[in-house]
């Protein structure tokens, strides 16, 4: 990534309310011109703190933000240029939409007639060029985001915030409207820097995803990464499911390494962020990755397990078991044509590869 | 088409009957139930609402009181031309109008038309008596004992009510204004001789000279208290008029017979005066508007033309326009006061917000009048603002006059109302989140911007219910101008207090009170086209 493809930078930020705690602490981060960047994280975890900053909503305490090479922590929010959809859109409801949207452009002096021209089109880029006259209070939830998005990109801005836009939406219109952002984005080649605590979101829209815990970005990668390679125990939990391990390292090769669980076994590992032989490690498996039974000699890891219980989920069986003493062991069986079918009960062997055990580090306790 | 035969055929519930039936049965109940607890209030409203200001505007414009007292004259002033003094005949009836009683026992001339060619107006009674044959030559009926029996009735009932000696007093005072109400228009006055006699009376026997010795007595009281209340009318349009009735009264008795107008002139030289009469003329309609015409300094003059009243008399105009401009400064005043006050409260945090609200709230909980006396100890000419002022250099021989005046008027109202003017706007902009701001911030209004195009407009339900609060108990303020406002700062709310209480021209006071409700819903209609009633919140 070259410096003239940075469009947003945080170099060392640091935020506090109180002059206590700190928000966010020490936040790094570049964005490139036309990425989508999610800011995905539990509440409380200062990501919603990051992109008001951003906005120029909140002064940083501490470090600089930089929007295309130009600092702009002096910058007053009005001057910055950015588009932003509000959590709850904040449509203004004495006007009507096609008022709401002209009026970034009439603050900027736009005339007339062009104002007239950029509402319509931002309208039918959201397709709902025949709402113009309405109020906002006289659409529907997802009618009024759409206008949202519009407003916040009729001014053609290069960057665009979202603050968990889709909160308010039902699960069926907010998974719509996902796609219908990500085309957005796609056509027309603006940053996005995306809020949400939601990571089915964060992986349908994002380029890359910034995990945020504790005032810290906990890993910044792309979804495919942030979910096959998690660098720490936070994400791995938070990002899918996961079923975690844990144990004492006990010899370290390359990339592998051995760690004995608490319960006995010995399992094979990739080493992704574990410390020296000796110390404590979290051991994570996505419950996909294990096989029911398989055949000898295809897995280092194979151990005895025993089935407690069996949810019927349609697409796949997710089956609790028992194994290595952990008793909220999941497993997804596909309900493939000829899956393993399993009882109550019974006593099965679970098997996976070193690869998709990954040793990661022991978060610390809340 | 399925649609339109499910349409025309009615609905009918399981049980076979029709289902608006079935749906009015059901609703039946918590409409009751909704009429059961509205009812209360709504006759509460009604008994102390509706009813006194529906007796205010009547009272406005009664006039009905100056008929009876002048039948005959009003039956008779259109023949005069109105430019040089009436001639005999109208001397004449102002004579038996004001002196004889005959107006009563006139039948049906309960200040309505009467026949001036009637031969019964010429009737004298004798002061001394004999009574019964000149009221039988006036009203032959009084012959007949089925003339005196309802009367008798009313008196035989209240004398054998039963109960605590008060409450037989009581039923003895209600009959003799009962009978006396049913004899002459009048409410308030007492037949105790008619009531006296009447049960003396045993109902059947031919009626006697001591009924109708007390008939002339009680009816003679009865003219004597409607000169005393018509006079006082008079006198608001020609003063002078209360004491010439008066006076007449007294020196009429010696008038034996005409020429009368030679007689009534001697008697009181102002009957020569032309004025007087023309005055005569404006009060001749039962329906009068000349207590709307006076509370704005005009009147009838006597070709009925509206004209202003001498310059001497005129005050009402100047106190509607000073209640007026005094009413918009102070919400102009509590609006601008009232604006960041209820912006502080509603986006302080809740710690601090909580010890602005009860700042707020304060005065409130405190009497108006301890707050006013408070004010006096802070802006009098020793008060503490302008001891403040000398003690920074302000030269101690011109104090500023901040209290007995308009301004002082002005400060104190302002500070008494402005909870009425916070509250409703404090209850808009609570409901506003801050994200309109930063939205529109956001999209490149700069803070003064985007408070004008995006915070102000959605205030605008608060700060106008707050205007027409503060506007409408303003206009019809009184305590506090009685108190601080000295000469220049009464209102028209001082006068109508003054009207009820100390001149007790209630006709006057109601008709002002009249056109101050039509004043503040003139406004509230306005404010309903420009704003809209529906964008009004109080909360």
């Amino acid at each position: 990534m070259s410096a003239e493809d940075i469009f947003v930078r945080f170099e060392k930020v640091q935020k506090s309310y109180d002059g206590e705690t700190l928000v966010v602490k020490n936040l790094n981060l570049d964005i490139q011109r036309g990425e989508f960047v999610t800011m995905l994280g539990p509440s409380g975890s200062g990501k919603t703190t990051c992109l008001m900053m951003l906005a120029g909503f909140e002064p940083a305490t501490h470090g600089e933000i930089f929007l295309g090479n130009r600092p702009i922590n002096a910058v007053p929010p009005h001057k910055r240029g950015i588009g932003m959809v509000f959590q709850n859109y904040a449509l203004f409801p004495h006007m009507t939409v096609n008022e709401n949207l002209a009026f970034p452009l009439e603050v900027r002096r736009i005339n007339k007639s062009e104002i007239t021209d950029r509402v319509k089109r931002a309208l039918d880029m959201v397709q709902l060029g025949a709402f113009g006259d309405r109020r906002p209070a006289q659409l529907s939830g997802g009618q009024q985001q759409r206008v949202a998005v519009a407003r916040a990109l009729v001014f053609d801005p290069d960057l665009v915030l979202m603050d968990e836009p889709l909160g308010a939406l039902d699960k069926q219109l907010r998974e719509q409207m996902q796609y219908e952002i990500k085309h957005i984005h796609e056509r027309l080649g603006v940053t996005v820097v995306y809020v949400t605590h939601d990571q089915s979101e964060a992986l349908t829209m994002s380029n890359r995803i910034a995990v945020f815990e504790d005032g810290v970005i906990q890993q910044l990668a792309s979804p495919s990464d942030l979910y096959e390679r998690p660098d720490n125990a936070f994400v791995a939990q938070f990002i899918g499911e996961n079923n975690r391990l844990t144990g004492v390292v006990k010899s370290i090769e390359g990339d592998q390494c051995q760690v004995t669980l608490d319960s006995g076994e010995e399992i094979q590992a990739l080493k992704v962020n574990v410390g020296a032989v000796g110390e404590r490690a979290t051991l994570s498996l996505r419950p996909e990755r294990v096989e029911v039974n398989p055949e000898s000699g295809k897995f280092p890891n194979v151990f005895n397990a025993k089935v407690e219980e069996l949810i019927y989920l349609g697409d796949h069986i997710r089956t609790r078991a028992s194994v290595c003493g952990n008793s909220e062991f999941i497993v997804k069986i596909p309900n493939a044509t000829h899956h393993a079918s399993l009882n109550e009960g019974d006593s099965v062997m679970f098997g996976w590869s070193m690869e998709d055990c990954r040793a990661l580090d022991v978060p610390l306790t809340h | 088409m399925a649609n339109s035969a499910s349409s025309s055929a009615p609905l009918l519930t399981a049980d076979g009957t029709p289902l608006k039936v079935g749906l009015q049965r059901s609703l039946r109940r918590s409409k009751l139930k909704a009429v059961g607890l509205v009812f209360p209030p709504l006759l509460f409203l009604i008994v102390l609402f509706i009813v006194p200001i529906g007796d205010l505007l009547t009272r406005s414009i009664d006039d009905t009181r100056i008929n009876y007292q002048l039948p005959l004259t009003f039956a008779l002033i259109d023949t005069w031309d109105k430019k040089t003094l009436p001639d005999e005949s109208l001397y004449e009836a102002v004579f038996r109008d004001l002196s004889s009683i005959n107006k009563f026992l006139i039948k049906d001339n309960f200040g309505t038309v009467v026949d001036p060619k009637d031969p019964a107006w010429a009737v004298s009674i004798p002061r001394k008596g004999p009574y019964q044959d000149a009221i039988l030559e006036i009203a032959p009926d009084w012959r007949s004992p089925a003339n005196w029996l309802p009367l008798r009735a009313v008196a035989v009932k209240a004398s054998q009510a039963t109960g605590a000696a008060i409450d037989l007093r009581k039923a003895k005072i209600k009959a003799e204004f009962t009978i006396c109400k049913d004899l002459t228009p009048l409410k308030n006055a007492s037949c105790s001789n008619l009531y006296r006699e009447l049960l003396k009376w045993d109902g059947n026997s031919e009626p006697a000279e001591d009924l109708f010795k007390a008939l002339f007595k009680d009816l003679s009281y009865a003219a004597k208290y409607l000169i005393g209340k018509s006079s006082t009318r008079m006198n608001y349009e020609k003063p002078g008029f209360k004491s010439l009735l008066k006076k007449s009264g007294r020196k009429f008795k010696k008038v034996e017979e005409g020429p009368y107008k030679e007689a009534l002139i001697k008697a009181d030289k102002r009957w020569g005066d032309i004025e007087f009469w023309k005055a005569l003329i404006t009060m001749q309609d039962p329906n009068t508007s000349v207590y709307y015409l006076n509370s704005l300094d005009r009147k009838w003059d006597a070709d009925h033309e509206i004209v202003m009243q001498p310059e001497e008399r005129r005050v009402y105009v100047m106190l509607w326009e000073r209640t007026f401009w005094l009413s918009l400064i102070v919400t102009i005043g509590c609006l601008m006061l009232a604006y960041p006050v209820a912006h502080l409260l509603a986006t302080l945090p809740l710690r601090h917000s909580n010890l602005l609200m009860i700042c707020v709230l304060m005065p409130f909980w405190t009497s108006l009048l301890v707050r006013i006396v408070a004010w006096m100890v802070m802006l009098r000419s020793e008060g503490v603002v302008n001891d403040t002022l000398v003690a920074f250099g302000w030269p101690d021989e011109s104090r500023l006059q901040l209290m007995y005046n308009f301004t002082g008027t002005v400060i104190v109202m302002i500070q008494i109302l402005l909870p009425f003017m916070i509250l409703p706007i404090y209850s808009v902009m609570k409901t506003i989140p801050p994200s309109y701001m930063r939205a529109a911030q956001n999209l490149g209004a700069p803070p003064s911007l985007a408070f004008l195009r995006v915070y102000m407009p959605q205030t605008l339900p608060g700060v106008g219910a707050g205007v027409i609060l503060v506007f409408i108990v303003a206009i019809g303020y009184y305590i506090t101008p009685e108190l601080v406002g000295g000469k220049d700062g009464r209102l028209i709310g001082n006068m109508v207090a003054y009207h009820m209480q100390k001149s007790l021209n209630w006709g006057l006071a109601s008709a002002m009170g009249a056109i101050l409700l039509v004043g503040i819903l003139i406004l509230y209609w306005i404010y309903d086209k420009v704003v809209g009633i529906d964008n009004m919140k109080l909360g």
